[in-house]
């Protein structure tokens, strides 16, 4: 893939144009060495065993049905979870922004909250409230169910993708422009004729940019099936317990490729349906909801932000309560011991700080950059690039985090230890989803206009900067967001990459679960909770909040 | 306004990429001909924070330490091998220990203060030594008995009567190196042949099997399952935490060594020699038993409150090294036996 890709470079490499191509090649580059590079470290272990190459890991692999079972419960799972995720993420979208409904401000709190919000929390308050001994399912219906099954895994996954699914739509609904749908309405259409001809295609590239981007990440999430997946497994959970509880790297490394087989299919599958319409930016048209309809729709949104609240609530109750689930007396000797440790975690707060506002900036500039790259550029490689760009997110983090280990702990290029290969990991792992927000937006918006800043004597990156770049401003903000969150909230990978020196807060508040210091560890968390939160509202500010009074 | 943003962005983009790249250039540290006073340690232990401090009063050395379970441990420096970043892995399952001997990413190290210790904690070839030993019990939510109406069980026997059917959760041992010991020790304890045959109906009571060895503790400390089988249980009982959990031992106890070890080709070894000879001394051992309750190697020093005794329980006769031999084989059966039950 890769040989082909630099093959059809030198065809497109000709002396006149040559500067024209360095982005692609620098692109190209960055990729090819931050992704592909130690994504292959760890596949090729799958041909190898002491003795050298071998394919017996495969034939293990084929002979066992044991192993078709888990890429079934691997799929299973992530077409549920992508039904679900878009379905919630369209209906939040178009609530939050397409309708004057009062209560818009909640939902998109809502929708908002799991991102700052710790994931153990979430599964800790998803078990107390709907387990076996949970508040609603015993107490309240007097039920027992075993909730330690695949459905769980759906329910958790669901509410991570919710917020992949809102914010990619979002960016693309910010684009379409009141004209297209006002015609509509010219022409006789009703309010739901036109949702359903007029914007809901017009949605299309960012629904499918996002249920591909959620399907990858739902097959490559080991950490859900771990918590509640009772004899649940997937493809992911048995390729970590491969690594993790086997120390069987090679059996791990052939599991993986077939992890990423099912990502590669849905990306052909979901490139032939992809169509973008070109679009006039303009100003945003909004929908007058009223009465059962507006009740109806916003239901499924309200009772999914009244559990996002919860979630986002008991986050505060574990750090200042006694034991989270039985005793609820007020303490306040959790936060002590944090605070007391102050100087201990000092240095892991401002590391994730820094890390979180580098990869935030940094994804959210390549993403676009690369959407322009992949759109705009008229080269014959830009199929596999767009590939390449989108692969680590079907990569399961610890993959990640030992490839890295492996490709960059020796020489040419040694970066173990640095704080920068922390920041290339998450960069690298989050770029995908900034990447497919730029390229739905940008698939929205007609050529016409940067044509107009060619024909005015400006060259391709002026062009990019100041008429391209503004355009995609609401996905800009939207994959900083994005990225910041998921970076100060990275575990899986970095623990690979970590020293003493650039522990960041996920890493502390692992060490105190560790060591089953469970409320501290949610003291911790709150610490998470302020860094996550501040962020994501300061980035709002500078970038625009499209529900502020600029843009209504 | 947008213009002015973009330029910002770019501007600070630009310079934290400068910045960063000239940091990561800096931080390679060159060859020093004289041992600097520190140490790298990777590991998973009880209290390892206090350990740490109080190693550094003693000795002057300053402990770099980052936590990660035994899989990722391993991973991490089997991924490091030519250049090893950790001097020291400290804790953790057994079998990590054992696979990484075989893979040649150990440093055999015999402490002076080895001899202090019964040779059953020790590698005969010293790439490892205990420093205190992990006990299998059960982890029981005493409220959810009391409601069903059941007794404490007392013995292992007892767990595979027909009233705690669907109310005792272990781990899989097929993933879990915690799960694989505890399937182990059962063999150990009742013969191969019994104990495939308590086995049998142990299975028979498990509505399902976790991933992890903590697994069953958490299910049981939310209330949905009286009994969990988990390493060190007593931990719940030290900890009073408000939950209506205690840890029980059985008639038989379960056990094997958690051990330190030196990384093969690692930058500080006589700072890592002189860890392993502190954790083993009798200094160290007493302050370990306090900070992470376990039964301490060595004969000299008294298990803390709620540690079950060896003096006073039957530690069964565990020979972990023939097992971890076995695990393949074992396993095999096992999957042979039980996988579709627990995939259902």
């Amino acid at each position: 893939m890769a040989l082909e890709g630099i093959r059809h470079f030198r065809r497109e490499l000709d002396l006149t144009r040559g500067v024209y191509h360095l982005p692609y090649l620098a692109g190209f580059l960055f990729i090819l060495i931050f992704s592909l590079y130690p994504i292959g470290a760890v596949l090729v272990q799958s041909f190898r065993d002491r003795r050298g190459f071998t394919l017996k890991y495969y034939q293990t692999f084929f002979q066992d049905p044991y192993y078709y079972t888990i890429i079934f419960n691997s799929l299973k799972v992530a077409f549920c979870t992508a039904a679900i995720a878009l379905t919630l993420g369209t209906l939040f979208a178009v609530l939050v922004y397409k309708t004057d409904l009062p209560v818009k401000k909640l939902l998109q709190a809502g929708v908002l909250l799991p991102m700052i919000t710790p994931g153990y929390i979430v599964a800790l308050v998803y078990v107390y409230l709907f387990g076996r001994n949970g508040l609603i399912t015993c107490r309240l219906l007097g039920l027992e169910p075993n909730i330690y099954g695949w459905k769980s895994v759906v329910f958790l996954q669901s509410i991570g993708a919710t917020v992949t699914a809102f914010l990619l739509i979002s960016s693309v609904l910010l684009t379409i422009p009141q004209e297209v749908e006002e015609a509509a309405a010219n022409l006789g259409s009703s309010e739901g004729e036109i949702f359903r001809r007029v914007t809901l295609p017009l949605l299309w590239p960012g629904i499918l940019s996002a249920g591909l981007l959620i399907i990858m990440g739902s097959i490559a999430d080991f950490g859900t099936p771990i918590i509640v997946g009772g004899n649940f497994h997937t493809l992911a959970s048995a390729a970590y317990f491969e690594i993790i509880g086997k120390f069987n790297p090679n059996m791990a490394a052939t599991l993986s490729v077939f992890l990423l087989l099912p990502s590669l299919i849905l990306f052909g599958i979901f490139n032939r349906l992809f169509k973008g319409y070109g679009q006039k930016v303009g100003r945003i048209r909004r929908f007058a909801l009223k009465g059962p309809a507006a009740f109806l729709l916003s239901l499924p949104p309200l009772l999914y932000t009244l559990l996002t609240f919860t979630f986002f609530v008991s986050a505060f109750l574990a750090a200042f309560t006694k034991y989270f689930g039985y005793d609820f007396s007020l303490t306040f000797e959790y936060m002590k011991v944090a605070l007391g440790l102050a100087d201990e975690t000092l240095d892991p707060m401002k590391n994730t700080i820094i890390y979180a506002t580098v990869t935030g900036v940094a994804v959210a500039f390549l993403g676009m950059a690369f959407a322009y790259l992949v759109l705009r550029g008229d080269y014959r490689g830009k199929k596999y690039f767009d590939f390449a760009v989108l692969l680590p997110f079907a990569v399961p983090g610890t993959f990640m985090g030992i490839g890295y280990l492996l490709a960059f702990h020796n020489p040419p290029l040694v970066l173990t230890g640095t704080a920068l290969i922390i920041m290339l990991n998450c960069l690298v792992r989050e770029l995908p989803v900034a990447y497919r927000m730029g390229y739905a937006t940008l698939a929205q918006i007609d050529k016409s206009i940067e044509e107009a800043s060619f024909n005015l004597g400006a060259d391709r990156f002026t062009t990019f900067y100041r008429v391209v770049l503004p355009l995609m401003r609401q996905a800009a903000t939207f994959s900083m967001i994005y990225a910041f969150n998921a970076t100060a909230k990275a575990l899986g990978a970095i623990i690979f990459l970590v020293t003493a020196h650039t522990k960041v807060l996920s890493v502390k508040i692992f060490e105190a679960t560790i060591n089953r210091h469970f409320g501290v560890g949610a003291a911790y968390s709150l610490f998470m909770v302020a860094i996550t939160g501040i962020g994501m509202l300061l980035i709002w500010r500078l970038g625009g909040e499209p529900l502020g009074p600029s843009r209504d | 306004m947008k213009n002015k943003w973009f330029k910002i962005v770019l501007g600070s983009m630009a310079a934290a990429l400068l910045a960063l790249s000239l940091w990561g250039c800096s931080a390679k540290t060159k060859p020093q001909a004289e041992e600097e006073k520190v140490l790298n340690v990777y590991g998973a232990f009880g209290g390892v924070k206090e350990i740490i401090e109080e190693f550094e009063k003693d000795t002057g050395i300053k402990i770099n330490y980052v936590s990660m379970s035994s899989g990722e441990a391993y991973s991490r420096i089997s991924a490091e091998r030519n250049n090893p970043s950790a001097d020291v892995w400290l804790g953790g399952g057994i079998d990590a220990f054992i696979k990484a001997k075989e893979e040649g990413l150990l440093q055999p190290y015999q402490s002076p203060n080895a001899k202090e210790i019964n040779p059953k904690f020790v590698d005969k070839d010293h790439y490892w030594t205990g420093v205190n030993l992990v006990t299998i019990g059960l982890i029981v939510n005493t409220k959810r008995l009391e409601n069903k109406g059941l007794p404490e069980p007392k013995t292992w026997d007892d767990l595979i009567k027909p009233e705690y059917k669907g109310e005792l959760i272990a781990s899989n041992p097929t993933i879990s190196g915690t799960a694989y010991f505890t399937i182990a020790g059962i063999l150990q304890m009742k013969g191969e042949q019994e104990g495939w045959k308590y086995l049998d109906k142990f299975y028979q009571q498990t509505p399902f099997l976790t991933k992890t060895g903590s697994g069953p503790g958490d299910v049981v400390t939310s209330g949905e399952y009286c009994l969990g089988v988990v390493p060190d249980p007593h931990n719940v009982s030290v900890e009073k935490s408000g939950a209506p959990v205690k840890g029980v031992y059985l008639d038989k106890v379960l056990w094997w060594p958690s051990p330190v070890a030196m990384i093969k080709g690692c930058k500080h070894p006589k700072n890592a020699q002189k860890f392993v000879d502190w954790v083993l001394s009798k200094k160290g051992q007493e302050f370990i038993a306090k900070v992470c309750p376990r039964v301490p190697v060595r004969d000299d020093i008294t298990p803390p409150e709620f540690v079950p005794n060896p003096k006073q329980l039957h530690f069964i006769d565990m020979d972990f090294l023939y097992w971890s031999k076995k695990r393949d084989e074992i396993l095999a059966e096992w999957s042979k036996r039980y996988q579709a039950l627990v995939t259902k």
